[in-house]
């Protein structure tokens, strides 16, 4: 009789577990019909936050919005993906769609017409950054690419008429600039893992000729010519040999190296083309006025290629899966990624505040813009970079992860842990190994 | 002698449980502009309370076009003339 | 086994009225109900994914392959050298705290004005959150503008501002400096409960056979103090192996891997690496080295607790 009286006991405790957690998902279900979740890293916060007060105005519909750092961005994501914390659109970087996609976290808005229709008005090469086998998966929030900058002021005061052409040539100024001490560390390169890590060493890599994987997808980062290694040897050389980066770069990240750069500690930098507008804003740089864009110098067989990036509104599949949410969140899409009230103005409103750069082609004539865009820079000298502004190469479902053991092989050879032929064969024989196990 | 000791016994202690605290408070009160001095001022010189106000009054206020502030947060954006970014017309 | 009135034996054989056993099990039922959803169930379900090899960017795809995932966790190199590094993460700190804990504790046993509110300070390291702690350790330790490097600057240690956590030589050491600094309170009061429990005419009778601090010190306190430091060891054992947050925050694993801790390589191959099947096996790995570590210390360790 205890027996059975145990094995009750047991039962009517597995069933008030199994209750309670039918509870929690009845509950969750029942708050899906709520405000629409929009999650966006920490960029132009304000001007979300402005325009989104626009679309609850006029629509009615609530929205919540949240955001968090870019660095840690694909993190966070990734945790509220897998523990389905709500989330309905959200702004995504190219180098995560496949992943994302292949993971079933995002869903097409190729069955939405009201979204598709604005393609005509993007370049192609960002609607083709937005596309995994053959679907679309956003509209564009913003293209840009990596700058090289450097302030006039003190290369003048070094005696320097014009800016470096090729990375040879930053090595001699920055000798020059070091020798007249005007700055101890003349190149600010953050190496830091995070997630702008991968642009920075494309950039490095493109513009020195090479790439890190071939168009059959193949990895070539350890080939002497045609990969990684000519910009790898380079950067540990800055950093070891010449000493003009400073050996704390494997600690510095993108937002800590554009502070140091705008409190006038060195030269040159290179940062994402947008910062030209915090770069020349006296209340924001103390360098304001004398920071201007240059080619992104060129190494021995190489040209001034950069790297250029697209990021967009994705719709969740969480939010697809729900008529009335997905209805709400199309609606949401179209007046940040497309036109609000007949116009582009989030758009225009990033780049005036923020200086982010567009994808859609109908702003460039936009005299605002014009006007607005040469009072701090050069627009031939955005365009002429952006000419030569290279896709990604390494974009694929396991980036993620190869980025990861990447991003340390480099940091390794940097700070001598590695040999520059040991960091990039580990990068590519991972590359290898993700790219048979997919 | 023994009080001796023990008062150099307790500032070094204070000193190690308290200082790292205490550069936390100190920072609190400095500005962005102060936090990133070289070499760092220990007592702020220009106290300010916008870290506090900037946590307590982020959920409050409604952000419009009008009150919006340009710039990168982190680098304290800054209000901008520009209004709306709507053409009339 | 058959049941005679008045003969009821309870679960655990004592006597007992079978109105009182059935209330009593359905009163327990909910609250056992909760700990089998959150405690038991991950653990269990936790175990049952390490034998699949579960990634999130494949989710159609999820073979079953018995404990390759254990064997693919054991032939990497950089696990091993995570169990390195935990390792002498471990030992340095445990080692610094008991130190550090055992000086505060003789200075808060001493009588003297003030001892309060020495007392009171202590806790402050202890209530700041471990993020918190962190980030503020974050920004002391800045290459650029840190409060370590301004102190040293002005008083004229070091005459140019140099890197700290980004020189992969001095990052354990600087993520093991944070670590005690907010674990010395709870050491310190453990040590000094211990402390309080040695009888005075210990002391008195030692002093009258002549016996000097230092005699008293190694002779009374250190043997009295032993249940006390076996509970501080083992204690800050445990949290040390399973420590995340200061990895996570002040440097995510790096430079270049010379803070990749056994915690950290869980986090980065499940998170990351999106592969819930090896993560799963290294968390398992980690849960039961931790438990029969701890099992280990308590019995070879405890027998005077």
């Amino acid at each position: 009789m205890n027996q059975f009286r145990r094995r009750d006991f047991l039962k009517a405790s597995a069933a008030t577990a199994l209750a309670g957690s039918s509870t929690f998902g009845a509950m969750s279900r029942a708050l899906a019909a709520g405000p629409v979740n929009f999650f966006a890293w920490s960029a132009g916060v304000d001007q979300v936050k402005a325009h989104v007060s626009a679309f609850e105005a006029k629509t009615g519909i609530k929205v919540a919005y949240a955001n968090a750092p870019w660095a840690q961005y694909r993190d966070t994501l990734v945790t509220k993906f897998v523990g389905k914390a709500p989330l309905d659109t959200l702004w995504v970087s190219d180098a995560w769609l496949p992943e994302w996609a292949e993971a079933g976290w995002l869903a097409p808005i190729d069955g939405y017409p009201q979204l598709t229709k604005y393609n005509a008005d993007v370049d192609d090469f960002s609607t083709k950054s937005m596309m995994w086998k053959g679907k679309q998966y956003g509209l564009t929030y913003y293209t840009d690419y990596m700058a090289f900058f450097y302030d006039e002021g003190m290369l003048q005061k070094a005696g320097i008429s014009a800016p470096p052409k090729t990375w040879d040539e930053v090595v001699q100024q920055s000798l020059k600039i070091k020798k007249a001490g005007l700055s101890e560390y003349p190149l600010m390169l953050s190496m830091a893992r995070e997630t702008w890590l991968i642009e920075f060493l494309s950039s490095l890599v493109f513009s020195h000729g090479g790439r890190f994987v071939d168009d059959a997808g193949a990895a070539v980062m350890q080939d002497k010519k045609k990969g990684a290694h000519e910009a790898l040897t380079w950067i540990v050389n800055a950093v070891n040999k010449h000493k003009i980066v400073s050996p704390a770069c494997v600690e510095i990240g993108e937002l800590n190296g554009l502070k140091s750069f705008t409190s006038g500690q060195h030269a040159f930098a290179m940062l994402g083309r947008y910062r030209i507008r915090t770069l020349n804003d006296p209340k924001q740089s103390q360098i304001a006025g004398r920071v201007k864009q240059a080619m992104m110098p060129a190494g021995p067989n190489g040209k001034h290629a950069t790297v250029g990036w697209n990021r967009f509104y994705g719709l969740t599949s969480a939010a697809a899966k729900d008529k009335a949410k997905a209805a709400d969140t199309v609606k949401l899409i179209e007046w940040f990624g497309g036109k609000a009230d007949g116009q582009y103005a989030f758009q225009k409103l990033m780049f005036m505040d923020v200086g982010a750069g567009f994808a859609v082609k109908p702003l460039f004539k936009d005299p605002d813009i014009i006007k607005t865009y040469n009072t701090y820079s050069d627009i031939k000298m955005y365009e002429a970079q952006q000419a030569l502004a290279q896709k990604k190469d390494v974009v694929s479902p396991w980036f993620g992860e190869w980025d990861e053991v990447n991003g340390t092989a480099f940091q390794a050879a940097v700070v001598g842990k590695s040999s520059i032929e040991d960091a990039l064969k580990r990068s590519a024989d991972t590359w290898n190994k993700l790219r048979r196990r997919a | 002698m023994r009080r001796i000791f023990l008062f150099f016994a307790s500032v070094i202690f204070l000193v190690y449980v308290l200082a790292p605290v205490a550069w936390l408070l100190s920072s609190s009160f400095q500005g962005e502009a102060e936090i990133t001095s070289r070499p760092p001022h220990w007592i702020p010189q220009q106290p300010t309370l916008e870290n506090f106000e900037a946590i307590f009054q982020a959920r409050e206020k409604k952000v419009t076009y009008e009150t919006r502030r340009a710039g990168d947060p982190v680098l304290r954006g800054c209000r901008r003339p520009f209004r709306s970014p709507f053409r009339k017309g | 086994m058959s049941i005679r009135a008045g003969a009821l034996r309870g679960m655990f054989g004592a006597p007992v009225s079978r109105y009182d056993q059935t209330s009593a099990m359905w009163l327990l039922a909910p609250m056992l109900g909760v700990l089998l959803v959150v405690a038991v169930f991950p653990v269990l379900y936790s175990f049952w994914i390490s034998l699949f090899d579960l990634r999130l960017t494949r989710p159609h795809r999820v073979p079953f392959v018995w404990f390759e995932n254990y064997q693919e966790v054991f032939q990497d190199e950089l696990f091993w050298q995570s169990v390195w590094r935990t390792t002498s993460f471990t030992l340095i700190c445990v080692a610094a705290i008991m130190v550090i804990a055992l000086a505060m504790a003789l200075l808060l046993n001493e009588e003297f004005r003030g001892r309060r509110f020495l007392s009171a300070m202590l806790l402050v390291p202890w209530a700041i959150p471990y993020v918190a702690n962190g980030l503020m350790w974050k920004w002391i330790y800045d290459s650029g503008y840190g409060a370590l490097n301004g102190l040293l600057f002005q008083l004229d240690f070091i005459d140019k501002y140099m890197v700290w956590l980004g020189d992969s030589h001095k990052t354990l050491w600087l993520i093991a400096n944070a670590f005690v600094w907010k674990e010395v309170p709870l050491a310190t009061i453990l040590v000094l409960v211990g402390l309080k429990s040695i009888p005075a005419d210990l002391y008195s009778a030692a002093r009258v056979d002549g016996a000097n601090v230092w005699r008293r010190f190694v002779h009374i306190t250190l043997p009295a103090l032993r249940p006390s430091f076996m509970l501080v060891v083992i204690y800050e054992t445990m949290m040390a192996i399973r420590h995340f947050d200061l990895f996570f925050i002040l440097t995510e694993g790096g430079p270049a891997e010379a803070s990749h801790v056994l915690a950290w390589h869980v986090y980065v191959e499940t998170f990351r690496k999106l592969s819930f099947g090896t993560g799963s096996a290294l968390a398992y790995i980690m849960a039961l080295v931790t438990f029969f570590l701890a099992f280990w210390l308590i019995r070879t360790l405890g027998r005077k607790l």
